[in-house]
């Protein structure tokens, strides 16, 4: 197994060193196809969250807009119904604060 | 470009060879064989664009370069010992003995040195291929292997 050698033996490195190489290459590429994968996920969202670029759309309704006529009414107009019901419940949550303030001794 | 087979049969030539340069630098089974692995992780990585002539300097160079980068960490940090036996095949005390003298030995070349009489030694590479591993002239690997041979034969007598 080992020669004599003034350097010292010549020594047999461990038996499954193919083995264990065929297992890393494999591990590297499943690695690198979870990264390639988070990747794309990343970048599609990025893709579906970032608003078109330009200016806004001038037509009417495309802006969502609150306005308050007197104090009496409050009219929401919003062509993006998650934009209004986001306006209509921030809306809420103040007046039940107001309601609760007012409420307290 | 290298193929699976013509990667794995340079893994089996070279195997033993690398494991033993890599051990003259570590003192340590298992740093050896990280060393011998990641070798040839690396060659892995680059098999699409390497030529498959090419692939075996490659090889080369990427253990030595491990190795010294294995060196300079050990010299940052001295107290980075290691427990574990040179040789796990259970040989009697008079190898380790034999391994720390030569390990002194070793030691004491500079990293030139060593690498042309480690190559020389495990790899059984001639002159004219150590030098164009190197990158040096053959005569510079003549007078550092004359020059390591020196060194070693006043250290081990």
């Amino acid at each position: 197994m080992n020669d004599p050698s003034w350097l010292g033996p010549r020594l047999q490195p461990p038996a499954d060193g193919l083995d264990t190489l065929r297992r890393r290459i494999r591990q590297r590429r499943t690695r690198g196809l979870r990264v390639a994968l988070l990747g794309a996920v990343i970048v599609g969202a990025m893709l579906v969250l970032t608003p078109p670029s330009g200016p806004p759309d001038p037509s009417p309704g495309s802006q969502p807009t609150v306005r308050v006529t007197n104090g009496a009414a409050i009219e929401l107009h919003s062509s993006q119904p998650d934009v209004a019901l986001f306006l209509i419940a921030s809306l809420d949550q103040t007046d039940n604060a107001e309601t609760a303030d007012s409420a307290a001794p | 470009m290298l193929d699976r087979a013509d990667f794995e049969a340079l893994y089996l030539e070279c195997e033993g060879p690398f494991y033993n340069i890599a051990l003259r630098w570590t003192w340590n089974a298992a740093a050896a064989q990280e060393i011998v692995q990641e070798t040839f992780l690396r060659l892995w990585s680059r098999r699409l664009v390497i030529r498959r002539d090419r692939a075996g300097a490659y090889a080369y160079r990427c253990l030595l370069n491990l190795c010294h980068d294995h060196a300079r960490a050990r010299r940052r940090s001295p107290e980075m010992t290691h427990r574990e036996p040179v040789d796990r095949s259970g040989r009697s005390a008079e190898a380790t003995v034999l391994f720390a003298q030569l390990r002194r030995a070793l030691d004491s070349l500079s990293d030139e040195q060593r690498d042309v009489v480690l190559l020389s030694e495990f790899a059984g590479l001639k002159q004219r291929e150590i030098a164009d591993l190197l990158r040096i002239a053959p005569g510079t690997v003549a007078s550092r292997k004359n020059a390591a041979l020196n060194i070693l034969r006043r250290r081990l007598s």
